[in-house]
């Protein structure tokens, strides 16, 4: 065999891996011809609500394991890119914290739009939106790629916008439209972008954008307040017939009722009351028809049911193609349309014993090609070393793209219980979000002995993501209170750095409480943009696991998902301070924190 | 070359048998009767030779599909042995003589005449003689009925899809266990109709969650040849 050529393929293996873990990070090409009922299906649903925005209707994907339900969502995705009338697109994993059920689909769907498409971190959905709005805002209709706004002509295509668009639909949130607009003003847009996306801003930025403050209202308020906004997103998608497809994925890690209801909740909201929404939900096959379509109210269900896509294996002619195309995008090897180094009627004889997944088909074809390198086979992969690379990978992903990763505290709760629960500090966690400010309770035996023994401490974990003042000293003060009636006890304050905590004198009475709270005891962590990255990144980790994305290989060589177990033994293992940076604090502070 | 829409030419082949209610056919009989896209994309034509014919279709033959040399032609048919071949004619054709029966199998006379004598040896099959001396083949009475479920490729095929469709009670995803439950067969023999449906895309085989799963429930799932274990299946094709 040509070695020249074989050497293109040991630089770059294009079967290295088999799980498309992200819809915007999607590498290899399509094969039009797998699953294309389900695209088909799904894309004339997305025509339709571009004709009839309000029409009630959702979809359902439904697939096993490696059968492509991510990397269909992705298929759409590009042929939105690809059309001239293209969707919005937001692709949501689980929620943490059905609380603000709302608030996260808010947020979800707004940070998806403000995701850049292109190279260009410019060009997002949302941007489009706003550059629709503009035209139609703008005295003759134009409105140039990168426009001069004064401020007599914002005020002017203001009133003309609100004028028509409130005439056209008189639920459209005002505060909405008036953010809207002052997303266009570069200095004003991180703070739309804030507000838009449902956060309590701080008083400059409240001033700034001239907005209600947010820190008054209730959840049930901010709640409200949230489904507003995207009713009123609704119509403006509805005016500009962009839907919005919003894609609901890695769903098996609903745990409990409540997050299933919260999905239920989003589910019917999209598909009843916002217009030009149209709802999109994966899930594996048993899974669905034995847990989760009994656990939803019927309206849903059979909402879900009425447009059902089943996901299939491949053919032998399409498992080739995916062989073909993985091949074509190994460099120097872009133009060639054979399937070397394969022999084809070899790989066909291995691919027609009976449908396979295109994940299965990746693997057999990665091992096929290690054997034709003259590879020593794969050397068993232990699922720590799996786990460990899983993890280093979903960290770079978050760090390539942080912005889409906004500070979430229900997603740095998972990550801190999982810690805490099977790392070294094996602590058992009281049940959580019981309290409004207390993330965990827990106690510990510290190490350090003391005259009274090693009595079990209290401890109290308290995630703080609130960028407005009132919140963060509220969050504070619990944790005074806390270590005022338990002076043994401990008290972490956990924030991610991106939520600002400025210094006096601005926040003046709320960095009083900070000192106060640690003069106390209590512990504060800000999590840097490389701790807080690692703590999404082991919480998107375990969705992972238990979607069964990650495999090992087990007997006979063939794959195995990674148990919840090994997961456990990697937190234990992997993630103490010796090998991590990033849970260095908390265990400090479970061990060696003095008042 | 566009592989993409390429058919299976497996499932075709099957096609072709269920249609014309045979076991097997000569190799020529097939090609002519192989959908027009199928013999394009093996480059085949009826005035090509036997031998080059069967050296394009044997890679695409899997697991249910098998070659037979016989005396004086060469066959293509579902996957059987030559035991099960005689019991299933002697079956359909009781009385019929030696000779007729080895006229009706696709089988080489050295394979045949083993195989026969297999089978009076071990008395499921005997031998009486008519009148002019012309010996008649019958099943025993005593003989072990293991060939007949077998037999019938059909009523298993249909056993199988009833019971997916009483144990799913219309759902897609239907676990093997309780399939393996509701079809009392010997395991071998669920096995092999489990492969048969899976090799000609009956069925498409899922693999899931082991972990939730007992002992029992795992030992009745299905484990393939490469040791990958499937939990679940989707009925894909027609009956």
């Amino acid at each position: 065999m040509d070695d020249t050529r074989l050497d293109l393929f040991r630089r770059h293996n294009p079967f290295t891996s088999s799980s498309v873990g992200d819809p915007w990070e999607a590498t290899y090409p399509d094969v039009p011809s797998i699953n294309e009922h389900a695209f088909r299906g799904l894309w004339q649903l997305i025509e339709q609500k571009t004709r009839s925005p309000a029409l009630n209707c959702a979809g359902l994907i439904l697939g096993e394991v490696g059968s492509g339900k991510t990397h269909l969502l992705g298929r759409i995705l590009t042929q939105s890119k690809q059309t001239r009338s293209p969707c919005a697109f937001a692709y949501i994993q689980p929620l943490e914290d059905p609380e603000q059920t709302y608030r996260y689909l808010l947020r979800e769907v707004m940070v998806n739009l403000f995701h850049p498409m292109e190279s260009s971190p410019q060009a997002t959905q949302f941007r489009r939106l706003v550059t629709k709005v503009f035209r139609e805002g703008s005295p003759d209709r134009r409105f140039p790629a990168r426009p001069v706004i004064t401020t007599s002509t914002f005020a002017a295509i203001q009133q003309r916008v609100m004028r028509l668009l409130r005439t056209a639909y008189p639920a459209i949130s005002g505060h909405f439209m008036h953010v809207l607009l002052q997303y266009a003003i570069l200095e004003r847009r991180m703070a739309a972008m804030q507000w838009l996306t449902g956060s309590v801003l701080d008083d400059t930025n409240a001033a700034l954008l001239r907005v209600p403050d947010r820190t008054s209202l209730s959840t049930a308020s901010l709640e409200a307040e949230a489904r507003d906004i995207l009713t009123s997103l609704g119509f403006l998608l509805t005016r500009y017939q962009q839907p919005l497809v919003v894609c609901f994925d890695r769903l098996e890690n609903l745990e409990t009722d409540e997050h299933i209801h919260a999905l239920e909740k989003m589910v019917e909201f999209l598909v009843d009351k916002a217009q030009a929404m149209l709802p999109v939900v994966c899930f594996r096959g048993m899974q669905w028809e034995e847990k989760f379509r009994h656990k939803l109210n019927q309206h849903v269900s059979s909402r879900l049911e009425t447009n059902k896509f089943e996901l299939r294996g491949c053919t032998p002619a399409q498992a080739l193609a995916i062989v073909r195309n993985r091949l074509a995008v190994v460099p120097g090897n872009e133009h060639t349309e054979t399937l070397f180094p394969f022999d084809p009627e070899e790989l066909l004889k291995t691919f027609h014993l009976g449908l396979y997944s295109p994940r299965r088909v990746i693997t057999l074809a990665n091992q096929r090609l290690r054997q034709l390198l003259d590879e020593a086979p794969l050397p068993p992969v232990s699922p720590l070393q799996k786990l460990q690379e899983a993890f280093a990978s979903q960290y770079q992903a978050i760090r390539r793209d942080f912005e889409r990763y906004q500070p979430d505290r229900g997603r740095l709760r998972r990550a801190l219980e999982l810690y805490v629960r099977y790392g070294p500090p094996q602590c058992v966690p009281a049940e959580s979000g019981q309290e409004k400010y207390v993330d965990m309770a827990t106690t510990v035996h510290l190490a350090e002995t003391t005259p009274a023994g090693t009595a079990p401490v209290p401890v109290i974990f308290l995630i703080d993501v609130e960028p407005h003042h009132t919140a963060v000293g509220a969050c504070l003060a619990r944790g005074i209170a806390f270590l005022e009636e338990a002076p043994s006890g401990r008290a972490v304050y956990i924030r991610d750095a991106r939520c600002s905590f400025p210094p006096p004198p601005t926040w003046e009475a709320t960095n009083k409480k900070l000192q106060l709270f640690k003069g106390y005891g209590g512990r504060v962590v800000f999590l840097d943009d490389e701790q807080a990255a690692r703590w999404y990144a082991l919480a998107l980790l375990s969705y992972a696991v238990r979607e069964h994305d990650i495999t090992v290989a087990g007997p006979n060589n063939t794959p195995r998902p990674i148990t919840f177990e090994e997961f456990t033994a990697f937190i234990a293992q992997d993630l103490s301070t010796q090998k991590t940076r990033a849970f260095q604090e908390i265990e400090a502070a479970l061990t060696t924190m003095t008042p | 070359m566009d592989q993409q829409h390429l058919p299976d030419i497996a499932q075709d082949i099957q096609r072709i048998l269920h249609k014309r209610g045979k076991d097997y056919l000569t190799i020529r009989q097939i090609i002519a009767s192989l959908s027009q896209c199928a013999r394009q994309q093996l480059s085949l034509t009826t005035r090509h030779a036997t031998v080059d014919m069967l050296k394009k279709l044997t890679p695409w033959l899997g697991e249910s599909l098998q070659v037979y040399h016989g005396p004086t032609s060469i066959y293509i048919g579902q996957k059987r042995s030559p035991a099960e071949l005689i019991l299933q004619r002697v079956q359909q054709h009781p009385g019929i003589s030696p000779k007729q029966l080895s006229l009706r199998l696709p089988l080489s006379k050295r394979t045949y005449i083993t195989a026969l004598n297999n089978l009076l040896g071990t008395g499921t099959v005997v031998c009486t003689f008519k009148d002019i001396h012309m010996p008649m083949l019958h099943l025993s009475s005593h003989a072990p009925i293991q060939g007949a479920p077998q037999v019938d490729v059909a009523d298993d095929r249909l056993a199988f899809h009833t019971a997916y469709n009483a144990v799913g009670h219309g759902r897609s995803f239907v676990r093997i266990h309780r399939l393996r439950d509701a079809l009392p067969w010997p395991r071998e023999r669920f096995d092999g109709v489990l492969r048969t449906l899976r090799a000609d895309y009956t069925v498409e085989l899922h693999g899931g969650d082991p972990s939730v799963m007992t002992e029992e429930e795992l030992h009745h799932s299905f484990i393939d040849a490469d040791g990958t274990l499937y939990i679940a299946l989707s009925w894909r094709g027609h009956r």
